[in-house]
Order: C-alpha cells, then structure tokens, then sequence
C-alpha cells in the first residue's frame, strides 16, 4: 500500500509555511505593503489546516477524529475571516460594512464550533469509516454525509465571500488591472469548483474524498503567482519611467557610489550604467563637479532636507544652467540611507524669464516715457521760467554796459543769477533725463524724502496748473535701496493721477498729501487726494493691466508701480478715504533690512 | 518817442522771484521805475497812484482768474492797461488774456525791445487825450 495523499499533504503544507515565511519576511524587512502580512497569515492558516486534515485522514479513534475535525472547522473559519480582508487590501475594493459582517458570521460559527460537542460539522457523533483511493491508500472518509445547521449556514457564507471576490475581480477589470482581474477570477474559480467537488462528493454524486486542501493550496499560488507579477512589473514600470524622465536621476549611497542611474544620467554625464555602479563620482566625473555635488550630497544628508542648487553643465560642448537637487532617502528612524540627485535643464526656462524681464523693463521704460510726455507742456513751462529771468538779466546787463557809469557789482550780480537759474533749468533736464533714459541704472541707497521732493520740483509747474495744494509730511534721513529712478517713476505716476483725479473738484478743494512715515524695518510713503476717489470693489483691481479712466491712457501705469514695486520687495495698496478721494500707500524695505531687490546682484 | 526816465512806474506781477528780479533789472536798464509783487492779491493790497504806467503780468499764475481781477481793479479804481507775459500760450490762456482785457500778450522769454516798446505804445495811447 502506497501513501501518497498523507505525504503530499505534508509537501503542500510546506510549501504554505514556505509562503508564509517569505511574505511575512519581506513585510517586517519593510520592503512591501501590508497586503503581504495578510497574505502571510492567510498561508499560515492554510498549512495548518493542512496539517489538520493529515491528522485527520490518519485519526485511530473517534475522539481524535473528533478534536481534529473540530480543529479543521476553525482553521476554515480563520481561512474564510482572512480571504475576504486579503482581497479587500489587494483590490482596493473595501466595503468595511460588509466585510465586518463576514468576520462576525465567520466568529460565530467558530463560536458555535467551540460549544457544539461534535463541531460545527456534525449532528451527531461520528462513526470511523474508511475510504479506499485508487492506489491503494486506505484513509478516514473525512466526507460529510449528514451536515448539521451550521454547515448548511456557512455555505452561506462562503457564497458571500465568493460574490464579493468576484465584484472585487469586475471591479479591478473595470480600472484596467486586467491581469489581476484574471488572475483574481481563476483563484476564485478554482477555489469554487473545488468547493463544489466537495459538495459533489458529500452527497455522493462523486466517489471520491474533498479536495479542499488543494483547492486552498491552488488559490494561494495564483494569487503569489499574481502578487510577484505585479511586483516585476512595478520594477519595469519604474523603471521605464525614470528611463524616459527628461531629468537625469541619481541614486548614491552614504559613501557617494553609484547604485542606479537612469538613462538621462547617462546621456548627460557621459557615463555608462554598468561601468558607474559602485563608483564614485570623483571615479567617473570631472573633479571639480564631482567635488561641488559631494558637497551637497553631504549637506542633504547632515540637514536630512533637499539641497538645491544651480550648476553649471556641458552639454554637447555648450554651457548650460541647471538646477540640482541632492535629497537624502530616509528609513522610518529619520536616518538617512542614501541620497537620490537629479539634475534638470533649465536653460531655456531662464532664457525666458530673462526676456521676460527684458520685457517688462522696456514697458516700465515706456510707461516712464508716457508719464514724462503727459507732463511735457509743464516741464517746458518750468524751463521757461529760468530762461525768460536770464534773457532779461542778460539783455539789461547789456543796456547797462551803455550807461555812462556801469556799476560792475551790478553786472556781476547778474552774472550770478544768471548762473543760478541756468542751474534751476539744469536741474530739470536732469529730471527729464533721468526719466527717458533706458539704460538700468544700478540699485543704490536711496534718500526717500529726498527722492519725492525731486518729483515734486518737475511737477511744480503741473501743481500749478491743476490749483492743487499740496501737503508734505516727509521724515528725512530714511535711506531704501532701490533703482531711484523706478522709485521716481512709481511717485510720479501716482501724483499725476492725484492731481488728475481733483480736476472737476472745485478751487480750494483740491489737497494732495504726501506723507513719509517708517516702522522698524519698512518705510512707508502715501499720497492722498480729494479726487474723485476710487470704488471699493476696484481697490484691487486698478493694479491690474489696463485700468484706466481717462479718454486717452493706456492703462497700465498702475499696473507698472506694483510691478516695479514687487521687484524692490515692496508693496502698493490703495485706499478710499473716509471723507473723499483716495490714498495711495506703497512700502519699502530700510536699507541694511534683509535681501538685496530683484537683479541687484546683476547691475 | 523815447521814454521819460524818472516818470514812468510799471508794476510787475509774477510768482516767480528769478523773473521778478530780471524784469526789475530790465526795467531799471531801460530808466523805468518798478514795483515787483509775488502776486494779484498782494498788488490789490497796496495803495496806487496813477503813475503807474502800466502792470506786467504773468496771467499763468496759481488761482489766476482774468474776469475776477479785471473787476477787482475796476472796483479800486485802478485804470491801468495790462501788458500780459505768459509761460504758456494755448487756448485757455488766450481767454485769460480776453478776460483781463489786456493790451498786449507777450511770450516768454520776453525780448527787451519787445517789451518796452509795448509799454511805450501804451503810454502814448493812454497819453493821447
């Protein structure tokens, strides 16, 4: 007589503990998801069941068959607790409602189990039969010709577990995990056909013992079989990804050597994957880079933060800027355990942003151009003053000169204003100059009282010209770093549209208030009309392009005096004044406070 | 006919001190007696005699209302043509000028000979019975 199904049973029932040990294995080492620990205890329990079932076909007495057949009974409850969770973690699929009603029906039967005195499966005490397999073994005839309540309940129970493993299978076929929706739906499919054999066999529609074990056994493989897939695909899928990533990636031990590259890595730094790995950089690349990026590899590590910084590459023998990342991989305790570079090209980005800000430079220029235009007949008057002085002051100079006495302190005195009022015009020009100049002018410690009371010089005449009044609070010695004549062109542009904006109000109402006040670290700068003022659900959205409310502007110079005051890290409000008008405020860093403004660096 | 030194008085009116002192200078070059004033009001406020040939002024003053001055001065009785020196020269100017009723509108930077021979014009009309 040849035993086969014993021993086979102990081959399968290893290869469950096989399972069970490298899945959970792989779990504790924390290199997969905590489906595996499930999968795990699922295989465990199927060995044990295993085990149990071995005993059984080899039981001497009835008690023993008994306590084994009670035994085999929680080993399937366990089984029938853990499958549907095991799918619910694997599929994503997680209706909680369900799957605890599952567990309870499945603990309750396990709870039945305990108390019956024969288990679960039987009504009555059993009787030790024996049955014959084709090769000659004699074992018990573990069949179930009388099931009791219980048994027919947890057929219940099983169907459950089978729909919702078949709407979990649709559902994943649905999301395009066609694999695992195959892979899924034979696992169940077997496991149900084996189920049904079983059924066959109690009702003796089939001669032949229950095949559950291996049913079990088939399961676990194909989801194994399904789990390993997967994880190989994720591999290639990865690493497709990094492959074709328009970055080049990087990955370094503690040390600085090599563990993986990707393909852009290799194109960008000349290397070859399997000649770099286990080297380092000072191996491979040219020193001087090698020592830069061991810097910040270093830095990524100690700070446990991604370093970022820019380099400077060759690339196909041009210079190119690129912007690197050195991060360091932590494990669950905060300790780094290597360090991922990536290296990206951001010289066309920086190309453009450099137009961009070319760009708004020459519209900053123009909007100073239309600014100065808009006031040209007062510059002209504010020049003609001067000359017309000096004309007559030369002209009598020259009459005097014809007198019979000439009085040389007179002469000499008009010598003197004459030169003093060439120098008034002068300084006007400067002014005019200043503003339709082109060229950036470098970013320098700026006197802010100082700065406005220039403006307010060029638009004497224009103050005039419109019947305003004007007020100046001006704390002095408060000294901003910034491009003065952005600054002038900022004040410029808001006190002409002050002193536009009082036109229709009538002589003697038209105040214009500029006030220059400091907190610790920003100087504070505003003017106030009693114009027209401003609606409330437009005091943000005058700043934005093309605002405008006269016949013939352009509207962008408020849009010009937030951007230029975004650039000098500064800020511009506007603010409708309780009693009529509007206020203008706009703030700048002091000087000696914190980063320099946009571009300084580049003057 | 040349000018009288010594009985002619001209009142110059302009807010600007470096064009005050030169057309004071100017006039005294020429022999002409001159009161310089920063601006309407305080010319309103002093006491005239009518030697005054004329007044100079520069009608592109701050608050400068042609029609509200030109009845100020007919209220003080004060008969003196105006000679107007302007900085600008456009339309709301021009009605200034037509406001004030004034003799002459002269531009800025104002001539020598120019300017005194408008104020020896308007001496003579003014002398013509």
């Amino acid at each position: 007589m040849s035993t086969l199904l014993v021993p086979s049973l102990y081959l399968m029932s290893g290869i469950c503990a096989y399972a069970a040990l490298h899945h959970g294995l792989a779990v504790m080492q924390r290199r997969v998801s905590q489906v595996h620990l499930l999968f795990a205890a699922l295989c465990a329990v199927v060995m044990a069941y295993i085990l149990v079932r071995a005993g059984a076909y080899q039981a001497q007495t009835v008690e023993a068959l008994v306590a084994l057949r009670k035994w085999e009974v929680v080993g399937v409850c366990f089984i029938f607790m853990i499958f549907p969770w095991f799918i619910a973690g694997f599929t994503g699929v997680r209706p909680r409602r369900f799957l605890l009603a599952l567990s309870v029906f499945w603990f309750l039967i396990f709870a039945v189990n305990l108390i019956l005195p024969y288990g679960a499966q039987f009504a009555d005490l059993p009787r030790l039969t024996y049955f014959d397999l084709p090769w000659g073994e004699r074992v018990v005839d573990l069949r179930v010709f009388q099931p009791s309540l219980a048994h027919k309940i947890a057929l219940v129970g099983v169907l459950a577990i089978i729909a919702f493993g078949v709407h979990a299978s649709i559902d994943q076929y649905r999301r395009g995990l066609k694999c695992r929706a195959r892979s899924l739906a034979w696992a169940l499919g077997l496991f149900f056909s084996f189920i049904l054999f079983n059924w066959a066999a109690n009702w003796g529609l089939i001669d032949f013992i229950h095949l559950s074990e291996f049913g079990f056994l088939a399961m676990l493989v194909m989801m194994d079989l399904e789990m390993m897939r997967e994880s190989r695909n994720d591999k290639r899928r990865m690493r497709d990804v990094l492959d074709h990533l328009p970055v080049a990636i990087c990955l370094k031990d503690l040390r600085g050597r090599f563990q993986l590259i990707n393909r852009g890595f290799e194109t960008l730094f000349h290397v070859d994957d399997g000649a770099i790995l286990g080297k380092t950089a000072f191996d491979t690349l040219p020193q001087e880079q090698a020592r830069r990026f061991r810097i910040d590899e270093k830095q990524a590590i100690e700070t446990g933060k991604d370093v970022e910084r820019e380099h400077v590459l060759e690339w196909d023998g041009a210079p190119r800027i690129y912007e690197t990342h050195q991060f360091p991989l932590l494990r669950q305790d905060g300790t780094a355990y290597a360090v991922c570079g990536v290296y990206i090209d951001i010289t066309e980005t920086r190309q453009k942003d450099e137009a961009l800000h070319k760009f708004r430079r020459q519209i900053w220029h123009t909007d100073r151009v239309a600014s100065t235009g808009a006031i040209s007949a007062s510059l002209a008057h504010e020049i003609c003053q001067p000359l017309a002085a000096i004309l007559n002051n030369a002209q009598a100079g020259l009459r005097f000169l014809d007198h019979d006495r000439v009085d040389l302190e007179e002469i000499r005195e008009i010598f003197q204003d004459v030169v003093r009022d060439d120098k008034r015009a002068g300084t006007i020009i400067n002014g005019l100059r200043a503003m339709l100049q082109q060229q950036e002018t470098p970013y320098a410690d700026v006197d802010l009282g100082q700065c406005i009371e220039e403006v307010l010089e060029l638009l004497h005449s224009e103050v005039i010209r419109h019947g305003v009044d004007v007020e100046r609070r001006l704390e002095t010695n408060l000294t901003v770093r910034a491009n003065k004549t952005q600054l002038q062109q900022v004040i410029l542009n808001l006190t002409i549209n002050a002193l536009d904006a009082m036109a229709e109000q009538p002589a003697g109402e038209r105040r214009l208030r500029i006030e220059v006040t400091h907190t610790d670290s920003k100087a504070a700068v505003s003017i106030r009309d009693t114009g027209v003022g401003i609606a409330e659900d437009m005091l943000d959205r005058i700043f934005e392009g093309f605002y405008t409310t006269k016949p013939q502007g352009l509207g962008v110079g408020l849009e010009v005096c937030r951007s230029i005051m975004e650039s000098h890290h500064g800020s511009i409000r506007a603010e409708a004044n309780p009693d009529r008008g509007a206020t203008f405020h706009f703030t700048l860093p002091l000087t000696g406070d914190v980063a320099a403004p946009d571009g300084a660096a580049s003057a | 006919m040349p000018l009288k030194a010594g009985t002619l008085h001209v009142s110059i009116v302009d807010d600007d001190d470096s064009v005050r002192k030169g057309l004071s200078r100017l006039m005294r070059s020429a022999g002409i007696e001159s009161q310089a004033y920063e601006s309407p009001e305080d010319f309103l406020a002093e006491v005239h005699n009518q030697d005054h040939a004329c007044i100079l002024m520069d009608i592109t003053m701050p608050r400068m209302n042609g029609l509200e001055l030109s009845a100020r001065l007919r209220e003080k009785g004060i008969a003196l043509p105006v000679i107007a020196i302007s900085a600008r020269d456009d339309d709301d100017t021009r009605q200034l000028a037509r406001d004030l009723g004034v003799r002459f509108f002269l531009r800025k930077p104002v001539d020598d000979q120019a300017l005194l021979d408008a104020i020896s014009w308007v001496v003579q009309e003014d002398a013509r019975p």
